[in-house]
Order: structure tokens, then sequence, then C-alpha cells
């Protein structure tokens, strides 16, 4: 089947690019449009918009921005998500696959109309996680309004299987914007959801964590964010020095 | 000028076909279930592909598409399918358990023994390519974005990656005016878009 994958994560904050620490700190990373033809010329393997605003829904500059960069790589777009009008929208702007934050547990039946229009193959949920003491792997809750307890795993792994997405994001939401600190492939809850669908993970990967990551069978992905704002062609490096640690199994041959 | 026509089926990226075939110089024309087109006004139909074959099939059948597609394939001009749409031409559709168009003989059937979709790059087959006149410019690798669950029944350009572990995946089924392609041409980078340009000026003659 298809290799595996390296995806450019490209975070948004309020209609800018940032590049973010543990989704608290963001700072300032240039201009949308520019960021993804440059990573459509450099030939990722997706490219993610992911829009940490916390808005009510999807921010039409941003879909905009996308819009107008026309790139010819794989987009995933993640952030306000919710009602096949957004889906709708988003495929206008020229993206074909959509994560799915908060959505999945608030509405099912929504996830079940969206996967009707697009297919399961377009969807992606988002399962950031952090570990509390006595609970194990929890969910990281995506609303600063949202007071009530956080999820525990194994509560919503069922959820999660019985979900029509083709894949999980799964972030180390304290690790994110830490190169290096990604450890949820520590605690053992993770193997509740590893088997039900592909997962992708993100959050303070470096190249030998990924390096590792990748030769886990349920890893259809690695993802990768502040790197893609740095210097330029940071990415690229980062994935041929992973290329060249698993011996190019794992990952397709960059035709640039 | 080329006219290229895309069959809005409701659920299709259909802004990158359209940014994808406008670059390569050719006409484009959205294909909406209100507004009725002629053959004569096209060149070359294409059939995008997301969603359910159920819902696809039920849009062409509930719309003047399923006459339209029927004149077009009968007096033999070019007929280009993408994923989903390439899955149509055939006279099965496991997924929704429902018929096709039946242009081609075969039932579309999920992969099995892999629990995931596949989703992702994989190399085609250059002297498959080659066969078919599809291959100028291409890298003898040419990687191309597939993101399916289900398969061609029959095809005549294969794909494989290194992590393989059901063998060669169907990509490219091609009988005379119909092409099938599994992958996404649009969302192939470089070698989707030269792919596209030698169905266009290679295969077809437009």
């Amino acid at each position: 089947m298809a290799f595996k994958r390296i995806i450019a994560v490209l975070i948004v904050l309020n209609g800018q690019l940032v590049k973010s620490y543990g989704y608290n700190f963001h700072r300032p990373a240039g201009a949308l449009p520019t960021a993804l033809r440059e990573l459509d010329t450099w030939a990722l393997d997706e490219i993610m918009v992911l829009d940490i605003s916390r808005r009510e829904s999807i921010d039409p500059l941003v879909v905009r921005q996308i819009r107008e960069a026309c790139v010819y790589s794989p987009i995933i777009y993640g952030g306000g998500i919710r009602d096949i009008s957004d889906i709708q929208t988003l495929l206008s702007a020229g993206c074909e696959r959509f994560l799915l934050e908060t959505l999945y547990l608030r509405s099912p039946e929504t996830v079940k109309r969206i996967s009707d229009l697009v297919g399961g193959q377009a969807l992606i949920l988002s399962v950031p996680l952090v570990s509390k003491v006595g609970q194990g792997l929890v969910l990281r809750s995506s609303s600063s309004n949202d007071s009530s307890s956080p999820l525990p795993l194994n509560e919503i792994a069922e959820t999660i299987a019985a979900s029509p997405a083709s894949e999980l994001l799964v972030i180390d939401a304290v690790a994110e914007g830490h190169g290096g600190a990604f450890c949820l492939t520590s605690f053992d809850d993770i193997e509740l959801i590893e088997g039900s669908k592909g997962i992708i993970w993100f959050g303070g990967l470096n190249g030998d964590i990924a390096e590792g990551l990748l030769t886990r069978r349920s890893t259809v992905g690695v993802a990768f964010g502040n790197v893609c704002s740095e210097k330029e062609l940071a990415i690229l490096r980062v994935r041929r020095g992973i290329a060249q640690a698993v011996q190019q199994r794992y990952l397709r041959r960059l035709c640039l | 000028m080329t006219r290229v026509g895309i069959l809005n089926l409701g659920g299709g990226n259909i802004a990158s076909l359209v940014n994808v075939f406008d670059s390569l110089g050719t006409g484009v024309i959205v294909c909406e279930k209100e507004n009725k087109f002629l053959p004569s006004e096209l060149d070359l139909i294409v059939i995008p592909g997301v969603g359910s074959a159920g819902s696809a099939m039920s849009c062409i059948h509930n719309s003047y598409f399923n006459d339209f597609l029927t004149h077009f394939n009968e007096s033999k001009k070019p007929v280009l399918g993408i994923c989903l749409g390439a899955q149509l031409f055939f006279s099965h559709l496991d997924e929704s358990d429902c018929l096709g168009l039946g242009w081609i003989e075969g039932s579309v059937s999920a992969i099995k023994n892999f629990p995931f979709y596949n989703t992702g790059w994989s190399y085609l087959d250059y002297s498959q390519l080659r066969a078919a006149n599809l291959h100028r410019s291409l890298s003898r690798s040419p990687a191309v974005y597939f993101n399916h669950k289900y398969l061609l029944p029959s095809f005549n350009v294969g794909a494989s990656s290194q992590t393989d572990q059901v063998g060669s995946i169907p990509a490219i089924a091609v009988r005379e005016n119909i092409v099938g392609f599994q992958f996404h041409p649009e969302k192939s980078q470089a070698q989707g878009r030269i792919i596209l340009r030698n169905l266009l000026r290679d295969y077809f003659g437009l």
C-alpha cells in the first residue's frame, strides 16, 4: 500500500501564520499563502492548515488564503468545522481532507452526514492528549470555556473506533512546540486507539522520535509544525535525515 | 482550446481540478446538475470522486448527467474518471451495493487484508505507463497520491511502494475512450500534472 507520510502543519491563529509552543505561546511566522506555496514546491506528502483560534466557525480569511495559494499538494484543514456547509466551503477552496476536533464527540450524526458527502477517507479525528496523574491519558479540552472534567482516553476509544473517519491525528498537547519532548507512546493507554484507524503523530517530534514512530504498524504519518516555519528547507532536511535513518523504507523518494 | 467539463456530484474537490486543468491551458467548465450542457459543447468529461458510490450514482441517475454520460461514451468521446469517478465505470459497486455505469465489467470491492485506507503516495509502474502511452517526461518512478478503500477490479497500470503488504494496486484502467485514475493527479504535484498533460495530448490527442 501507500508509503507513510511526512506532513507539514501550518498553525494559524486569528488569520496569522504562527509558531506555537504548547498552544499557549505564539510567534508570527510569515504569510500563510507563501508558506503553502513553498511547501507545495518542496513536495511534502501532505500539508495541514490547523487553525487554533478556537473559533465557533471556520475563518473566511484563512479559507481565502488557502484558495489564493492554489497548490497541487493534498491539503488537510482543521479548526472550527461544525457542519456540512463548512466542508463545502473548504472543498471550494481546494481542501480535500478535514480534521474534526470536538465535533465527533458532540455530534457523531453530523460526522456521519459529512462522511456520506465526502467519504471516510476525507476525515481525520483530532485526539489531543495530556497525561493526568491517576487517570492516564485524557483528552485535552479545545475550548477555554470548557470547565468539564477531561475525558479519559478509555472512555472515548469506542467513539473513535465507531467513527467513519479514516485516520487519527494524535497530539502530544504538552510537548507541542518543543521538539524532542513527545512521549505519548510511553503510555500503555495509547494501545486503546492503535489498530482501529491509521495514526498521524504530532506534537514535539524530532527526527529520532519520528524514525521510531514510523516503524509502528498503526503509524500512517508523522507531522511537524514549527520546523516548517523555521529556516528555509528545514523540514526537508528533517525528512532527508529520517529517510536515511530508515533506509528509505517507509517514505517515498522526493522528486525535486 | 480543449473544453473540459467537470461534473459536480456534490462532494468532490472541484477547485483543485479546475486549477490543474486551467494550468494546462484548457478551457474548464463545471457542470452543475441544474445547468444542462450538451455533449457537443465539451471535448472531455471528468468525473471526480469523493464521497460514497451510492450517492454519486444517485446524483447521476437523478439528473441529466445520466443521458449526458451515455451519449459521451457511445460517441467514443473522452471520459476521465478520478478515484470514485473511475470506480463508477464498472458494473457493480460493493461499497453501496449498487450498480455502476457498467461500461467496464467488474465489481469494485474493498481492499482485503489491510485494516486502513490506502492514503498516501505510491510509485506507478513505468513500463505499464509506457504501454498506455502516458509516460512522456515522467520520472522512472513517478509517485502519485492515493486516498481510497475500494479497488478497481481490472487495470492497465499498477502502483506499489516498498512497504507493500498487498502487492501492486490498481492505479489506471483504460478502455478506448475511457480512462480511470484511482489516484488524484490534481494532488500529485508535478508528476500528476505531467500525467494529465500526457493524457490530454498523447492518449486522447486533444
